[in-house]
């Protein structure tokens, strides 16, 4: 057996994944649902720092902005609306399945190691052909043009993905939002100074997509974060829901099949881009898609935290508050 | 370029070493207000410690209009984690206080 | 042991730790963090194979990862308010039942 040196590592790099894979057992195995969902959110953090390590900046800015942000606060949310009890079952039965999973999962990474250790260091051939396309494309960022041009059905049943969940979290949150009312002072402020602060990163980070590390993914969660917060400092016009909120969120999707229509009818490949209307539908099709996906994840949070007026537990919580007022 | 060096590694060791003593205070003080106190000021300082030893060192190894550019953003980043620091703050601070106010009348 | 090889043992045990989270814990809200422990490691190894050689990095595996990341958030959200629902009944058949 060979013995395992670190020949060329960074003592960073080293530390960053030992740090990610020691927040990943915590969040898995600590009982607790609320400590588990903060270890949660240190990983999340932690990986938006790894991303950027591996040369990712795209995909750090996007998994701190919905990991993090917008993942944490679903979770966080979620969180303080039910005790959970143990439920009775036997402990004996319980370490014989962990054990076995835990025998399963060991041999599962040995045989991927083992796989992945006959990886060499050269790159695929599709890189740097993809790299070599991006000046055919409209755009000057790699990922965008791959995301938008090369590979835009990908981004096509993406969207349909968002929109399937806003609608779905819409149907099943059946009751009230709970509405915010008279935010403190503290609030207003957050919502007069944070909120436009975060639209404007939002078309900061929109536009300087086509050539820069962004696009409408992560201009998408920072808008919805914005809509989120603006929600929870009492402005009336941020409510993500109702037939308003699904018409926003299904247009990004209906828009994206829409210029695959003008792709087949321009150029006779479906979702094809001619290289002089490119750029402008990429941008075109980014601010739709960043709208649709900000919409989407408010819903979504205001979906999670809806009060469901209708249950049982729920009217007996409230006859019993009534009769103990008196 | 070596003091340039010297003083950017003492800003961040500063900096570094205040994000470590809020943390510290956030799991040794005994109650949400200490905790909060200890966390919203030292986090923040220390964060303005290492924005600063990393504007001091963009501009001294590309200055131009870029780096103009980077300080400023590293600028904003600070006043945007200072104003949601202080509001998160404010904000658990209150809910605690009215959850045990209503605790409080209801015993 | 090169950065590459690190990267990808870490991405693989984060993977398995995952699934395994998964298919093993009751609560359900632990089991979707497990999830998305899970797809965490599926990036870090896309992300270390895009990684690879010394010139830019593969754009093609970066935006598949920036895809799943999105995916993943839109799913958390619709899981967080089916598991509510399902615990909201299982309470509502323990208030009637005795």
């Amino acid at each position: 057996m060979t013995v395992v040196a670190f020949s060329d590592v960074d003592v960073l790099d080293i530390l960053v994944v030992l740090a990610v894979a020691v927040t990943a057992v915590l969040a898995v195995v600590i009982p607790r649902r609320v400590s588990a969902t903060i270890a949660f959110l240190v990983f999340g953090l932690l990986l938006a720092l790894l991303w950027a390590r591996v040369a990712a900046p795209d995909v750090a800015i996007a998994e701190a902005a919905l990991g993090g942000g917008v993942a944490g606060a679903l979770l966080v949310d979620a969180l303080h609306r039910r005790q959970p009890d143990s439920p009775q079952r036997s402990r004996r039965r319980t370490a014989t399945v962990t054990a076995v999973g835990a025998v399963l999962g060991a041999v599962t990474v040995a045989a991927l190691v083992t796989v992945l250790s006959r990886l060499t260091a050269e790159p695929a051939d599709l890189g740097p052909l993809a790299l070599e396309a991006v000046e055919r494309s409209g755009v000057s960022h790699p990922i965008t043009a791959v995301l938008l041009n090369f590979r835009n059905l990908d981004t096509l049943l993406e969207i349909a993905v968002v929109v399937f969940a806003a609608v779905g979290a819409a149907a099943l949150s059946r009751d009230r939002i709970r509405p915010v009312s008279d935010p403190g002072p503290v609030r207003r402020v957050i919502a007069v100074v944070i909120v436009p602060a975060l639209v404007l990163l939002a078309g900061w980070l929109l536009v300087a997509g086509t050539s820069e590390p962004g696009g409408a993914f992560q201009a998408g969660a920072v808008l919805g974060a914005a809509l989120i917060i603006a929600h929870l400092c009492g402005v009336h016009a941020a409510r993500a829901e109702g037939r308003r909120a699904l018409a926003i969120v299904v247009t990004g999707l209906v828009a994206f099949i829409m210029l695959g229509a003008i792709g087949l009818a321009a150029t006779g490949t479906w979702l094809a881009l001619d290289l002089d209307w490119a750029f402008a539908a990429i941008l075109a099709i980014e601010t739709l898609l960043t709208v649709s996906i900000g919409m989407a994840l408010a819903m979504l949070f205001l979906a999670a935290g809806s009060r469901d007026e209708g249950s049982v537990t729920d009217a007996r919580a409230r006859a019993a508050a009534a009769g103990g007022a008196p | 370029m070596v003091i340039v060096d010297i003083v950017v590694i003492v800003l961040l060791a500063v900096g570094v070493m205040f994000v470590v003593a809020g943390t510290v205070g956030l799991l040794r003080f005994p109650d949400l207000a200490s905790r909060l106190h200890a966390v919203s000021k030292a986090d923040v300082l220390g964060l303005g410690f290492i924005a600063t030893a990393l504007a001091i060192h963009i501009l001294a190894t590309e200055p131009g209009w870029a780096a103009v550019g980077v300080v400023a953003k590293l600028a904003l980043i600070w006043i945007l984690a200072l104003i949601g620091t202080a509001a998160n703050a404010h904000l658990m601070a209150g809910s605690r206080r009215r959850a045990e106010a209503e605790r409080g009348t209801e015993a | 042991m090169t950065t590459l090889q690190l990267f990808l043992y870490a991405g693989a045990f984060i993977l398995v730790l995952g699934v395994v989270a998964t298919m093993l814990v009751r609560d359900l809200i632990r089991r979707l963090i497990a999830l998305n422990v899970a797809s965490g490691g599926v990036m870090l190894l896309l992300l270390a194979l895009a990684d690879r050689g010394d010139g830019e990095p593969d754009p093609v595996p970066q935006a598949l990862v920036l895809t799943g990341i999105v995916v993943m958030a839109a799913v958390t959200g619709i899981a967080i308010v089916l598991a509510r629902r399902v615990e909201r009944l299982d309470d509502d058949l323990e208030e009637v039942e005795p």
